[in-house]
């Protein structure tokens, strides 16, 4: 396998652990922000900083950026229990311009040079191959993907939903709507963390400009595209999105307008994202797969209140 | 009979209007009883002033000899106040089974450690209220594709699962066709009998009448009367306020405009 595709695959993979993260606040708990970048860029400098000055060998680094990005998930998620919907959007996208600007005008974070010479990850001694941490990248989208499907299934994961689906009656069935959204983006945070780690240690360095708005706006696209509330659509609409520009050159440059036009004709044409319950490739792929632990049922007397409305919750 | 719920002085105002003034009444452990009035008559908005969606602007709530005045919503449903709402809130993307297992989960896993637990398949308490709403056989279907009167059923049940002391049903039976609501009228009733108390808005008075043991009159956010249904219903203030009555005046006090 060339160097080439290890890094593709190494990326997406990294890349369906951001999606996953993100969708556990916005497509289940239905608080939509544009901050993951900036817990990614959390996650990534901690490693960093860990890895260069503090001589914190891998994988340790992996929990210690994850614990700190979970904090910084939670202290995300105060100002946004004061604000819902655009306002929410709007607050979130400020607090990612916010970090960006931290990173880079504070010396400690290397201002605008970033911090450079991460070394690779290494095991007893021994520098890992770039297959190997290829591996790892998979384990730990995999461990997310899992861990995920896992949490769905708690009687947390049904309290997320039942908070994004109407906050007046969770409230009135006991359920703390502030605790549960600050947990949620304080797992958010956690698996924000393991792949900003991942990526420090991957590709060596870290910039601001990898985290700005821009990355969040994909991450949200990732969600978005493949079906927020599920776990399938967002990780393959991951590994597309991320492998896509990589594989059909000519297209990087265009990259954001072919996200832009995705979005866009995907909250037109199948609000519920590509593969969100009720779509059209769904239906066809297989009518047990829509069946999650939290899913719609998607039968056929039930498919006109099957997807989301144009517009509705969890669109931008 | 212990009072569980007392409800003193409670005024709520939304801008310059008052919605709720100066209200003042009991609820007794085991009593079904009724508000009743006139459309804006602040009876929701007393209702979640009860159920802490709403902080009232003077006043005070005590639930079980508890001031619960400054507890938000989800602290008084813990401690037992389970509510259903006017115009219905299931949780759309959730079967009815699991609306019942919200309640039934954090009746039994409060805090975030705890409500890590994986949930079992079937759940004896979740299956208990089910059948005691009559809701066993669509227990796997989404709540939209239900009629309106077992959607209702259905935040009763989710309420329920909570085990609340206190239950607010706010218009149960609007909109539901006579022989819904004699089937209501029985579940209400059913639920005095597992020892709920239930306090409840309603409009149809037939309905207030023969299933509460008590009525509440609101005016204007005023009590008016607070009695049984018979002594309500001779209350010539009830009645000129609200019932309704031939007007001594005749047609001339129709619209002046």
């Amino acid at each position: 396998m060339s160097e080439y595709l290890v890094s593709i695959i190494t990326l997406a993979a990294i890349w369906v652990v951001l999606a996953l993260s993100l969708n556990l606040v916005t497509g289940y708990a239905g608080q939509v922000s544009l901050a993951q970048g900036a817990l990614f860029g959390v996650g990534a400098y901690a490693a960093a900083i860990a890895a260069t000055r503090h001589n914190v060998t891998f994988p340790l680094d992996i929990p210690l950026a994850a614990a700190i990005t979970a904090t910084a998930g939670g202290l995300l998620a105060l100002p946004a229990l004061r604000v819902r919907h655009d306002f929410l959007v709007l607050t979130t996208m400020g607090v990612n311009f916010v970090v960006v600007a931290i990173f880079q005008y504070v010396d400690y974070f290397g201002a605008s040079s970033g911090i450079v010479g991460i070394p690779l990850p290494a095991l007893a001694g021994r520098t890992l191959s770039s297959h190997e941490v290829m591996a790892i990248a998979i384990g730990l989208a995999a461990f997310t993907f899992v861990s995920n499907w896992c949490l769905l299934r708690t009687w947390f994961g049904l309290r997320m939903v039942a908070i994004r689906d109407d906050e007046a009656a969770a409230a009135a069935t006991g359920i703390s709507v502030a605790a549960t959204k600050i947990w949620a983006f304080v797992l958010a945070g956690a698996y924000a963390g393991i792949a900003g780690a991942l990526y420090a240690r991957f590709i060596g360095s870290v910039f601001p400009s990898s985290f700005g708005f821009v990355e969040s706006v994909t991450i949200l696209s990732m969600v978005i595209l493949g079906g927020e509330g599920t776990l399938v659509g967002p990780l393959v609409a991951a590994v597309i999105l991320r492998s896509l520009p990589e594989v059909l050159r000519p297209l990087a440059d265009w990259r954001l307008v072919v996200y832009g036009l995705a979005l866009a004709l995907v909250i037109r044409f199948q609000p519920g994202g590509l593969l969100g319950h009720g779509s059209i490739l769904r239906n066809l792929f297989s009518r047990r797969a829509a069946r999650g632990p939290l899913a719609r049922e998607v039968r056929t007397q039930d498919a006109g209140s099957a997807g989301r409305p144009a517009g509705g919750r969890g669109g931008v | 009979m212990q009072p569980l719920l007392k409800v003193e002085s409670l005024t709520r105002d939304f801008g310059g209007n008052r919605a709720v003034d100066d209200a003042t009444f009991r609820v007794s452990e085991g009593e079904v009883v009724g508000l009743i009035g006139p459309n804006g008559a602040g009876k929701t908005t007393l209702f979640n002033c009860v159920s802490g969606h709403l902080r009232p602007t003077a006043g005070t709530v005590r639930f079980a000899d508890v001031d619960v005045t400054r507890l938000p919503a989800h602290a008084r449903a813990r401690r037992g106040i389970g509510r259903t709402f006017q115009v219905v809130r299931p949780f759309r993307s959730l079967t009815v089974r699991q609306q019942v297992e919200v309640g039934a989960g954090v009746a039994a896993y409060r805090s975030f450690l705890t409500s890590l637990a994986p949930r079992p398949r079937r759940n004896r308490r979740v299956d208990a209220v089910l059948g005691d709403l009559g809701l066993a056989d669509v227990a796997d279907r989404l709540v939209d594709t239900l009629p309106l009167g077992l959607q209702r059923q259905v935040e009763i049940a989710r309420a329920e699962a909570l085990e609340p002391r206190l239950l607010l049903l706010d218009e149960p039976g609007a909109g539901l066709t006579n022989p819904e609501l004699a089937e209501l009228s029985r579940h209400v009733r059913a639920l005095r009998g597992r020892g709920r108390t239930v306090l409840l808005i309603e409009h149809a008075m037939d309905f207030a009448m023969s299933t509460c043991d008590r009525i509440i009159v609101l005016v204007e956010g005023r009590v008016i009367a607070d009695d049984t249904p018979k002594r309500v219903q001779s209350d010539e203030q009830v009645i000129a306020a609200y019932l309704g009555v031939e007007d001594p005046v005749g047609p001339l006090s129709e619209p002046a405009r």
